[in-house]
């Protein structure tokens, strides 16, 4: 009984201080609520994050506003085509003052980085990104270096302007936890936004300094720990399964997830909990998860494509459809 | 009547080579055919879209209805075009409804499944006959002519083809990764676009046989007087009437000629184009040696002997009464090649039985096109009652819980309480949930599916349910949850208090 009161009394402190840190956020990216929630899931599950969205509609500002809400470090880097390996993770330089060689660590050494436009840069580049998101170390000539952790890389695609670009390739794209479309934003939204961002504002720069700082790296780390001790009951992992097992025999779909959908499903679904003040994970937790931990999981079959489906299409159908658990 | 002018050769011909003649002509004017057609047809479309344009099945009846309403300046245009006058279709369209008026209301309501419309189309249109003078009339031209109703049935059954034909064709355009719908779907399913497709084929379809359709029934009925009134024989006389004069008019033919033509005319054509004014001037017994006399003319000297195959021998006993129908059946095939006398002896009219086809096929019409506009619109929702709330099937199982409500015990919550005296805490949650789904499910008929989470189940009660309900199944739900996922025991008081309250609110559940 000691043990759960104990548990009580972190959850307490720490819903307290992730609702807070939404709230935080949502001062500068005003509306965009799912998105912030998915950011802030994949925050605790230690996940990736791949925005899809037009440009201008505030994922820097997101990016940004989480790492002054957190107190880390953050770097953007542009992908381009022309951008090389060594431009993400850093190289090794001649210092002629010191007469030696030294370390110049490259944009991904932060806590959050935002990988703007990931798709313009060819797959030698993406490799190098997906692999510091992997590993979460990062070898510059052999040498192995260590990220600060937490680190959170939230990457972009723009679903326009597809020429010249090198569409993510299905393994990669796997090691996003989850794929968070970002929409127009609503009239409201948009006006208090625009009110907001002009009013003593010159120029474009973004504005964050309204954010305060409510958590530190360090509390996100113990709160990562805590979100994957989250007790999971048989019957959750049952339909997690059954979801992701799903997408592999749906007519329609080409290629279903693989196992690493199940996993990031089950993750995303606790930190959903967690979020939600649970200390227990529910069918509800993964089903509200499952579009965005699945959507780039999956291949839709030409048939569909060319009809102009979507996969959260499908993966709606799949969800209504498998049998949510009962004790 | 110019019968000189004609455009078409004139000559005996049987009734089907009389439709054959009226096709050649619809395929040679076409164009002006179909332009008249259209011309009538698409401004009663345009007029009738605006106010049906939700009740396609409307619509379609309709336009279909006003048929006679479309034919008439095609057979106007026919009667002079055959003549050698071939008018502009705007000189048609400027007295067209001098062309349509006349007796269109009869034609639009009692002669509208009149089976040989067409052919006595005429009889009102160009002869302007009316009551017992056009029955009588129509008596005459209309005897042994069951060809005219054939026409009709055949029509109909072209139209059809051709209408499923376009929308085959159609649906084969669509290249099959863009096809949203199966074939019978489209045909058979209520839709927009189905019924878009049906209606375009079905007006473009009747457009295409109108102009047979017409022509060959003035064909018909021109093969018919021909044959009473002798056009080809009176023809042929004009003819050499006329040859003669223009030889004599050269080489001042002797009188010789012009006296024998003379002689033939004034006693033969009579007596051939106007029989029964030849019968007054001429007896038959004095007509007999005229007639033998011409006769003998080398012109008329020429014998054909013709053979043919006939059964002398004894018909087949056949006293099986199994095979009555065959026998009568064989009969209805002959007689759809004899004359009249033979039909009598058959005691088959086809020109009845014709008619009865084609009200058989008008009424199937109807009554599908009714079918299709009740099933394709929301017309009648005004007149229909409200529906009565129809008991629906109720689940046995949902979601691995047996929902059946003799599953239950008779009383839930109590049962829920003596649990949680013992200390079966999960199994008294688990029996108060089941009751409670089992209540919306099969009392309030919410429709639960098997993916539905408690959370869903949760917004469902509120959204259908009162908000006292709502909140004592959202405890309920938090309770179960905490439970079920979470293994957290609850303490016995607010189980207790959820046991009281569940009587208050599901209490009625039939058992």
């Amino acid at each position: 009984m000691n043990e759960s009161q104990g548990q009580d009394q972190l959850s307490d402190k720490v819903l307290r201080k992730l609702g807070q840190l939404e709230q935080e956020i949502g001062k500068a990216v005003i509306g965009q609520r799912q998105v912030i929630r998915d950011t802030t899931i994949a925050l605790l599950a230690g996940g990736h994050v791949l925005v899809e969205g037009v440009p201008g509609l505030g994922k820097t500002l997101l990016v940004r506003s989480l790492a002054a809400a957190v107190g880390g470090v953050f770097n953007r880097v542009q992908f381009t085509p022309d951008l090389m390996p060594s431009d993400i993770s850093g190289h090794i330089m001649f210092d002629r003052k010191t007469d030696s060689f030294r370390v110049r660590k490259g944009p991904v050494f932060c806590n959050f980085l935002l990988a703007d436009e990931i798709n313009r840069a060819p797959a030698k580049t993406q490799s190098a990104l997906l692999e510091v998101m992997q590993e979460q170390q990062v070898t510059i000539e052999g040498q192995t270096y260590e990220l600060q952790l937490p680190f959170l890389a939230l990457a972009t695609q723009n679903p326009i302007e597809q020429e010249g670009t090198y569409p993510l390739p299905q393994a990669q794209l796997d090691r996003f936890l989850l794929k968070v479309y970002i929409d127009y934003p609503s009239v409201d939204e948009e006006l208090q936004m625009v009110k907001q961002i002009t009013s003593d504002s010159v120029a474009n720069k973004l504005d964050v300094s309204s954010i305060q700082e409510v958590l530190k790296p360090e509390e996100i780390l113990s709160l990562q720990r805590y979100t994957s001790k989250l007790e999971v009951d048989e019957q959750i992992v049952a339909y997690a399964v059954n979801i992701v097992r799903a997408t592999r025999d749906w007519s329609g779909i080409e290629t279903g997830s693989g196992p690493r959908g199940s996993i990031a499903l089950l993750r995303a679904g606790r930190a959903n909990a967690v979020l939600s003040g649970r200390r227990f994970v529910t069918p509800d937790d993964i089903k509200a998860v499952a579009p965005a931990v699945l959507r780039h999981r999956i291949k839709l079959s030409a048939d569909l494509e060319i009809e102009g489906y979507q996969p959260d299409d499908v993966l709606k159908d799949i969800l209504s459809n498998v049998q949510a658990p009962r004790v | 009547m110019e019968l000189d002018k004609l455009e078409i050769s004139l000559r005996r011909r049987t009734s089907w080579e009389a439709i054959d003649l009226g096709f050649a002509l619809a395929r040679r004017w076409f164009m002006p055919l179909w332009l008249l057609w259209l011309s009538s047809a698409v401004p009663l479309g345009l007029i009738l879209f605006f106010f049906l344009y939700d009740e396609l099945g409307w619509l379609m009846l309709i336009i279909w209805w006003f048929k006679p309403l479309y034919e008439p300046p095609l057979m106007f245009w026919l009667s002079r075009a055959v003549f050698g006058e071939q008018l502009p279709v705007k000189t048609v369209l400027r007295q067209w409804w001098s062309v349509v008026r006349p007796q269109l209301l009869l034609n639009l309501t009692l002669r509208r499944f009149n089976p040989s419309r067409s052919f006595t189309l005429p009889v009102a249109l160009l002869e302007q006959l009316r009551g017992a003078a056009r029955r009588d009339r129509l008596r005459v031209l209309g005897r042994n002519q069951s060809a005219a109703a054939w026409l009709t049935v055949i029509g109909i059954h072209l139209e059809t083809v051709l209408q499923m034909a376009f929308i085959t064709v159609v649906f084969m355009l669509i290249p099959e990764d863009l096809r949203w719908t199966s074939f019978g779907d489209l045909f058979m399913a209520p839709g927009k676009l189905g019924d878009w497709l049906q209606f375009a084929g079905a007006l473009f379809c009747l457009s295409i046989i109108a102009p047979f359709y017409v022509a060959a029934g003035f064909t018909l009925y021109l093969n018919r007087r021909s044959e009473l009134e002798a056009w080809d024989i009176e023809i042929n006389f004009r003819r050499t009437s006329e040859r003669f004069k223009s030889e004599s008019s050269r080489r001042s033919l002797t009188g010789v000629a012009s006296l024998v033509l003379a002689a033939v005319m004034v006693f033969v054509v009579p007596l051939i184009s106007t029989p029964v004014d030849a019968a007054q001037q001429v007896s038959a017994r004095d007509a007999r040696p005229l007639i033998e006399h011409v006769l003998e003319d080398e012109a008329f000297g020429r014998y054909e002997q013709t053979h043919r195959w006939e059964y002398v021998g004894q018909p087949e006993s056949n006293s099986s009464t199994d095979n009555r129908f065959l026998r009568w059946l064989e009969n209805l095939l002959k007689g759809m090649d004899t004359t009249a006398a033979d039909t009598n002896k058959t005691g088959i009219n086809l020109v009845e039985l014709g008619k009865i086809l084609v009200w058989i096929i008008g009424i199937a019409l109807v009554v599908f096109l009714i079918y299709q506009i009740i099933n394709n619109s929301q017309w009648f929702s005004d007149f229909q009652s409200r529906r009565v709330r129809q008991e629906k099937n109720k689940p046995v199982e949902l979601f691995g819980l047996d929902l059946r409500p003799d599953q239950l015990p008779d009383d839930p919550a109590a049962e829920a309480r003596r649990l949680v005296a013992q200390g079966a805490f999960r199994e008294a949650l688990s029996l108060l949930y089941r009751g409670a789904l089992v209540y919306l499910v099969t009392q309030e008929y919410i429709e639960i599916p098997d993916s539905a989470t408690e959370g869903e189940c949760e917004r469902l009660v509120r959204n259908y349910r009162s908000k006292a309900e709502a909140d004592y199944f959202n405890t309920l739900t938090n309770h179960w949850l905490r439970m079920a996922y979470g293994h957290i025991v609850p303490a016995e008081e607010p189980v207790i208090m959820l046991c009281q309250q569940w009587q208050e609110v599901y209490g009625n559940v039939e058992s």
